[in-house]
This record gives C-alpha cells, structure tokens and sequence, in this order.
C-alpha cells in the first residue's frame, strides 16, 4: 500500500466513538428541555385551573358578567357544537378534494397551482381568517354574529390541513394496491372507494382527529364570526329562531377559547383568574383527550383493517 | 410469429412504447395462443415487462406513456381509445412481483371483483366460486379454515398463490404475470410453477415475464427474447434455449451479461 502516514485505527474509532456520544447526549438534551418545557405548561395549567375542573355548577353554569361564580355551560356546549358543525362541512369536501388530487388530477400546471393554493392557505393566520369570515359571512351575508359564520371561517383554515393529511395517506398507499384492483377491472373509483381509503382510513381519522383538536382550541378565526357572547341556552327550547335554542346555528356563540381571551382582555368578574384557569384547563383537557383518541382509534382501525 | 397465424388469441403488430418521448420498447410483433404459456425473457431494462403492461392497456395508468401499433384480442384491435377497459381487464388477468393482496380476508380477496363485475349472486355461487378458484390457485387446503381471516396474515407465497386465485375468479382467458416469483422462495416458486402450468393446461394463454432462465425452460411452451428495447427471437422454448440463432440471445444464455 502506498499509504505513507501511518493509520491510527484505535484513535480514530476513539474519536468516532466520542463523537457518537456527544451527538447523542446533545439531542437527548435538546429533547429533554423540548419535553420539559412542554410538561411544565401543561402541569401548570392543569394545577391552576384543577379546582374548577371537577367543579360541575362551573362546568355547567352560565357565565357572570360581573358576579363571582361564573360558569362556562354554554362556552362548552358551543365549542364541541361548532367542531361537529365545521367537521360535518370540511370532512366531505376534504376528503373529496384530496382524492380528487392524490388519483385524477392530471400532473399539470393547474394541478401544481392548486397543491402551492393549498400549503400557503394551511398556513394562513387566523385571525385573517376571522376577518375575512366577518367581512363576508357576517357582513355582506348578513348572518351576524353566528355559529354558521364561524363554522364557515373554521371550515376555511380546516379544509387546507385535512386535505393534505388525507392527500397523503392516500398517496402513501403502495402503488401496488391501486394497480392490482385496475387490472382487475375495476374503475378507479372503486378502487380508491374500496381498496385505497380502507388502507388509508387509519391515517385519515388520525388526522381528523387532529385537526379537530386545533379547530376546537381556536379563538382567532371565532372573535370576529361566531362572536364573543354566549346567549343563556335552553335545551328544551326547539324553536330554531330563538337565541336560546342551542341548535339554532344563526346565534352568537363564544368558545372555550374566545371565553379565555375575552374575560382577560375586558372581564370584570372578581374571581377573573380563576375562572380564566378553569377554562383554560377544560380545554387543555379536552385537547388531550382529543390527541389520546386519535391515537387509539388509528390503532383500533389498524388493527380491524389487518387482523390476523 | 408469422402473419398467416390468425388464429392466435393475442396478436400484437409494431407495439411500440414510449415514455415521454423516448421509445422504450419498439415495433414487437407476436402472437400468443390459448392453452400455452409463453415466456418473455431478457436483461433487466429490456422492455419485456412494458410490453406485458401493453397487453391489458395497463400502461394507460402511467402519465404521458404513448403505446402505438395494434394489439388484436379475439381478432380486434384493444388498442384504441374507445376500448373499455374494465370490460377488457376481466377477461386479462394479471398477476404482479409484489404479492398484493388487499387488506380484506381471504374469500373477500376472491369475490371482491368478480362481485364488483356483478359475475356472482348469492352465497352458494359465492362458496363455490371462492372454493373453485382456491383450488385452482393451489391455495385450498392450506387456508378452508381460516376464509374469513386477513389475507395478510399469509405467508408471501400463499399471498402470491391467493393473487393468482383471485385472478382466475374473474374466468379470465389470458393471465399476464409480471415475474410472480422474483419476490418468493424456491419451494413457493416450484408451486407457483406447477400453478402456472395447469393454469395453461385448462386452455387459457399464460404469458409470463421472468428473468429467470431455468424458470422460463421449466414453465415455458415458447420464448420470446428481449433486448434494449428490441423483440430479439422468438420460437419453442426448447429451440431458444438450445440452438439460440442471435448472437446476443446466445450471449445472453451463457451469461455473458444479465
């Protein structure tokens, strides 16, 4: 060998070895410190708002304007009734527009245009979302402050994540799956309908599920559409015309998250802080709920699709 | 091959292929018949398995890949815009490298198409078909218990042989296999083999892709050589492998390349 300077192999594989070690222990750190800070704001808003969190008069009671001992009944019921109403909008059309792009769209400018359309609308602030939603649904269409605006405002900043999510678990399907059930004779509806979303479903739910959590943290997007009171509810009323009929989706509705900004930006009430870390905790709590789901559904579905 | 042959199942004149632009596989003429099996042999690259793809107008799921000449099946051309596809591909059935069974159980595997294709009503015909093409596939005695379980609970042999099964369901006349047995052990290739052979001997034309040659000697009535892009020679398998007339047909017998 024409190798002059002498190999040290056992210094190097020292000095490799170290390297391995230091990389590691900087990574675990950065994630330890990632973890932490995360645990940290969980735990505090958890202990914060713990004392109203099993509280039931606070979780179902109306909200006070300037009394202590205010609840949040209507905040609740609003949230999760503006997250059914936007999944109930956006689901369909995602799931549409993404089999549309993940298996018809011809690969061409137009189809480029609509994917780059996409990603920039999923990263869209919000809070232009909630201005656009006031100007057009409660202004210029005249719904007023009102679950159906801001369903709509919410469906808008939705429909661009969840069409990439489903976008994606098609796509990573294997390319096997869709040409075996083409050669089979089946159209390629069929085959997506039948073959692709079942392998796909556990990724898509995953994802809606996901997106749901966002959706039902979101204030932005709500305080200009949905608006920011939240009408005493009445379930017994069924009069659709009536603010006090929960169902009815022409009245205001403020959410959990719109709730916590507006009592710390202009609330009076004495016990403000209190009620604020309740609030706050509610919803943490129903965001982790949301995320422990997702991940429990996508494995059942996991499970069901492949058993053995 | 020669144009006098009308009688032939499939017939191809000047298939050409091209992938945009670029010719990939030029003017290939040959006619398959029924109850043979044929073998498409050559290099990796060669264009055997772009022309398999031509023959159940598979390659009209690849964006911007052009397939010209004539593809005559029962005595009319398939290669035409106005062919229905779906019409087409029950009675051409194809089998893949990759075992592909769809996440369904092992009867949904089988009736999945043929119930799509409204070829079956109620359960006794379903049984039967489900029994019938099992058999067929070799697959029967290893799995009549277990019908309703995930298909991907199989062994990849057993997953390949419940593809061939799920194939014929469909009482296709032509099988296209693209290299069924690159992905499998010998034991499963042996059985897929002898699948194969009685899959032809039942009367349908089997033509199969493999870069195996001791598999093309085993399994094969005729060969049809490939090489960059080229339709080589073809004839008995017997004669290709013996008396070899293109100097790099016989070079690629002697492994001077592969």
């Amino acid at each position: 060998m024409a190798n002059s300077a002498r190999f040290d192999m056992q210094a190097h594989v020292r000095r490799i070895n170290g390297q391995d070690k230091v990389a590691t222990g900087i990574l675990t750190a950065i994630v330890a410190f990632v973890l932490l800070i995360l645990a940290a704001i969980i735990a505090y808003i958890l202990v914060q708002g713990a004392g109203k969190l099993f509280d039931v008069s606070f979780l179902t009671g109306e909200p006070e304007q300037f009394r202590a001992g205010g609840g949040i009944g209507p905040e609740l019921f609003n949230s999760f009734y503006l997250l059914f109403l936007t999944l109930l909008i956006s689901v369909p059309i995602s799931l549409g527009a993404a089999i549309f792009l993940a298996e018809y769209a011809p690969e061409n400018g137009v189809t480029a245009a609509a994917k780059a359309l996409i990603e920039t609308l999923s990263s869209l602030p919000s809070i232009v979302v909630g201005l656009f939603g006031f100007l057009f649904f409660v202004l210029m269409m005249g719904w007023g402050f009102s679950i159906i605006s801001g369903a709509i405002a919410l469906t808008m900043f939705n429909i661009p994540i969840l069409v990439r999510v489903i976008q994606q678990a098609l796509e990573d399907v294997p390319r096997s799956q869709r040409d075996a059930a083409l050669a089979m004779g089946l159209t390629r509806w069929e085959t997506t309908i039948h073959v692709l979303l079942p392998v796909a479903m556990p990724a898509i739910v995953t994802g809606i599920v996901l997106s749901a959590g966002r959706v039902f943290g979101e204030a932005a997007a709500l305080i200009y559409t949905a608006g920011q009171s939240a009408p005493a509810l009445d379930f017994t009323n069924f009069d659709f015309t009536s603010p006090s009929c929960p169902w009815n989706i022409f009245r205001p509705a403020e959410t959990l998250a719109v709730h916590i900004w507006k009592i710390n930006s202009e609330g009076v009430v004495p016990d403000l802080e209190a009620v604020s870390n309740g609030t706050a905790a509610v919803l943490m709590v129903c965001i982790l709920a949301f995320n422990i789901i997702a991940r429990l559904v996508g494995k059942a579905l996991e499970r069901r699709l492949t058993r053995e | 091959m020669t144009e006098q042959n009308q009688t032939a199942l499939v017939r191809t004149r000047d298939v050409t292929v091209s992938y945009n632009g670029n010719e990939a596989l030029h003017g290939t003429s040959l006619d398959f018949e029924a109850g043979q099996v044929t073998a498409l042999i050559g290099p990796s690259g060669c264009g055997k398995s772009t022309f398999l793809r031509c023959l159940n107008l598979m390659n009209r799921e690849i964006p911007k890949c052009k397939v010209g000449g004539s593809i005559f099946y029962h005595g009319h051309d398939i290669n035409t815009p106005k062919e229905n596809l779906f019409e087409l591909r029950r009675s051409i059935g194809m089998v893949f490298q990759q075992p592909t069974p769809f996440r369904k159980s092992i009867r949904d595997n089988i009736l999945f198409a043929p119930k799509r294709h409204k070829m079956v009503s109620g359960k006794a015909e379903a049984d039967r078909l489900v029994e019938e093409s099992l058999r067929a596939g070799a697959l029967w005695d290893e799995v009549k218990d277990k019908l309703d379980q995930s298909a991907h609970a199989l062994s990849g042999g057993q997953q390949q042989r419940l593809c061939i099964a799920r194939t014929l369901a469909m009482h296709p006349d032509v099988v296209l296999f693209d290299e069924p047995c690159s992905a499998l052990d010998p034991i499963s290739t042996l059985t897929i083999e002898e699948t194969i052979r009685s899959i032809a001997d039942s009367g349908i034309c089997v033509i199969i892709v493999t870069h195996n040659m001791e598999q093309a000697a085993r399994v094969s009535d005729r060969t049809a050589f490939f090489y960059m892009g080229d339709m080589v020679e073809t004839g008995p398998t017997k004669q290709i492998f013996s008396e070899p007339e293109d100097k790099r047909l016989a070079d690629y017998l002697t492994g001077r390349f592969s």
